[in-house]
């Protein structure tokens, strides 16, 4: 019996699968665009902007008067600073503000890179449990009436959701159960009008129609 | 009838002395006396520039870190020096109703907190450049002695507008965390400034400049007061120019007889026997007068135009400056130089402002005032303004047209009184 229903291939049940293939290849698709556009507009575009001509003109601008700020304060000559020494006083500056930048967007990106992750996980998370609940949802469902058939409750019936996996299994399920809760119906029926006799007789008739591990 | 003949011409005498002293002297102590002797156009003309400068913080202030830009340049840092002349605009702004009480109150209380949330200072020394969007250290800047003191007056300052308040209590918080001593380093000059890097930078404050301010919050502080001893150990170096004796600062340049006087009334102060306010007068005349011994070599000299200061010129930021001390000049005039002189040389500083603004506005004034500078003789004008300038001369103007009243406010305030007495002034003659 178990070789009977050994499963052959891993397409065992393609719509249920390639629904399934579709969910994680979109989820995929979004978290990765997400990443993308994240780190180019919001990582490079940080970079980009920094060394654009405008803000390196401004930049270096700013350099060679911050050091002349610190020039005009000192008890030096103005006339002995020459402009090589100018300049390299400001590309001083300027190098050590570019230091600034770097740790600045790296600083940035690294936040950008948490709070993007959070979002995702956040998003990966909620997709999860609602991609997962169509399948445990009726998981949980079965669980739930099978419990009820232990406590040998045949009046069970199963409802899917709309959208819920397995649905195919329902009827199957509750195929099943019509066709015990009919036989026993019928053997309660049975033992309550026929004389004692004629029951047993009744009763393993009934019951033969059903295959039980041999005791 | 002799007696009474000698009587009569001692009276008179006495009469033509006094009012000679009176005409001579009391302009210059008495600014109100000069103000009304300026027209009416050219008072109209002044509470114009100050309050067009004062538009220079309303534009320049980050609305979340209420930091102010050290320039009007696109992607210029924000100054804490600047962010003072800002918090005391601020104040001065309400009681002219340029913006509202409530406005000037949450821009202040907003920069305040700002400094003291954020990790923006070393013992309560500011750094000089602040990311003014973040408010983090940038541009590798030291903490600074000066920058810090002019912040702190400006805090100061502003408070006084807000008596009570939450903002009152920010600032002295702000003044009180300041470790003045540390920033002598074992000596009783201060450093001008320390870097994460490097430690104390190699400059100090050892001869008469802009850090008067600095000396006065330091030995007034009531938590970490500088020693008496670092008022007497910086030198008073003296010189002359035009038979006017100066202290004199090393650049010969007018904002180092300006800043400390935009908030310290020091008419009645004298230190041995110098009085500095008698003694920016002086510095004040030599530099108009610098220029006008040069104006026939340079044409922006020309037309009672004066004000070397530090400023943006045609080479960059420089110390411009006149005699005494280094006058280091290239024809470029500073307008704040002549507007910051105004309560010392009323009369040079308006012929100045007003040929200035005549004669070249449409090149230097804008809706934030006056830009840092101009050069006609290489036909060189300044494309941006700084906060620092225009700090001044929101100041300075208001001490001038507005009965004194910044000098008022500040000299109130127990630390400044309380530097008066440590430092033992008012004990000296004034000398001329």
């Amino acid at each position: 019996m178990r070789n009977q229903n050994r499963r052959k291939h891993f397409l065992v049940h393609k719509p249920f699968q390639f629904h399934y293939l579709i969910y994680t290849v979109i989820l995929l698709i979004v978290v990765s665009g997400a990443a993308l556009i994240g780190s180019h507009y919001g990582i490079w575009g940080l970079a980009i902007d920094a060394f654009s001509t405008a803000s390196v003109k401004n930049k270096l601008t700013t350099a060679q008067q911050i050091y002349e700020y610190d020039q005009a304060r000192r008890p030096i000559p103005s006339t002995s600073s020459k402009t090589s020494l100018r300049t390299y006083g400001a590309t001083e500056l300027l190098s050590a503000r570019e230091r600034e930048i770097i740790n600045e967007i790296m600083n940035e990106t690294d936040q950008k890179i948490a709070l993007l992750g959070l979002i995702l996980i956040i998003f990966i998370g909620w997709g999860s449990i609602y991609v997962t609940h169509k399948v445990a949802g009726p998981v949980f469902k079965i669980k739930q009436y099978m419990a009820h058939v232990a406590e040998r409750d045949l009046t069970v019936r199963i409802h899917f959701r709309k959208h819920d996996e397995l649905q195919d299994l329902a009827p199957l399920f509750n195929a099943m159960m019509s066709s015990l809760d009919d036989s026993y119906g019928r053997v309660k029926k049975m033992s309550e009008e026929s004389p004692s006799e004629k029951l047993r007789e009744e009763i393993q008739k009934e019951l033969s129609q059903f295959k039980l591990t041999e005791r | 009838l002799a007696t009474h003949f000698v009587s009569y011409v001692r009276t008179t005498r006495l009469i033509s002395f006094l009012l000679v002293l009176l005409i001579v002297v009391a302009p210059p102590l008495f600014p109100e006396a000069v103000q009304a002797a300026i027209g009416a156009n050219d008072l109209k003309l002044l509470k114009k520039i100050q309050q067009d400068s004062f538009n220079y913080f309303v534009h320049y202030t980050d609305s979340n870190t209420g930091l102010t830009s050290d320039s009007s340049r696109p992607g210029s840092p924000a100054s804490i020096a600047a962010t003072g002349f800002a918090l005391a605009s601020f104040g001065i702004a309400t009681t002219h109703g340029w913006i509202s009480y409530k406005e000037a109150y949450q821009r202040i209380e907003i920069a305040l907190k700002t400094l003291l949330k954020k990790n923006t200072n070393k013992n309560g020394f500011y750094y000089h450049f602040l990311d003014s969007r973040t408010a983090k250290r940038i541009w590798d800047s030291e903490a600074s002695s000066i920058d810090t003191a002019l912040l702190i007056a400006g805090a100061l300052l502003a408070a006084s507008y807000f008596p009570g308040t939450n903002v009152e209590k920010l600032a002295q918080k702000l003044y009180e965390e300041v470790k003045w001593p540390w920033m002598l380093n074992d000596s009783l000059l201060f450093a001008h400034g320390w870097k994460p890097n490097q430690g104390f930078l190699p400059y100090h404050w050892d001869m008469y400049a802009e850090h008067l301010i600095l000396q006065v919050l330091a030995m007034g502080s009531p938590t970490y007061p500088a020693p008496e001893a670092a008022w007497s150990s910086w030198e008073r170096k003296t010189d002359t120019y035009n038979n006017k004796k100066i202290v004199y600062s090393y650049s010969g340049s007018l904002f180092t007889y300006q800043y400390s006087h935009m908030f310290i009334d020091f008419r009645k102060i004298n230190d041995g026997n110098v009085n500095y306010f008698q003694n920016s007068q002086n510095a004040s005349h030599a530099n108009s007068e610098f220029c006008s011994t040069y104006a026939d070599k340079y044409a922006t000299y020309e037309n009672g135009v004066w004000g070397l200061s530090a400023s943006l010129g045609p080479d960059g930021y420089r110390a411009y400056g006149a005699e005494p001390g280094e006058a280091y000049h290239d024809g470029t005039i500073a307008p704040h130089g002549a507007i910051g002189s105004i309560q010392f040389t009323p009369e040079a500083s308006m012929t100045a402002i007003r040929n200035m603004y005549l004669n070249y506005g449409d090149r230097i004034y804008g809706s934030i005032g006056f830009q840092s500078a101009f050069n006609l003789d290489r036909n060189w004008w300044a494309s941006e303004s700084l906060g620092i300038d225009q700090g001044l001369i929101v100041l300075a103007l208001e001490n001038f047209l507005n009965h004194e009243s910044v000098w008022k406010r500040f000299m109130r305030l127990k630390s400044v009184q309380r530097w008066i007495e440590r430092a033992d002034l008012n004990k000296g003659s004034i000398s001329s």
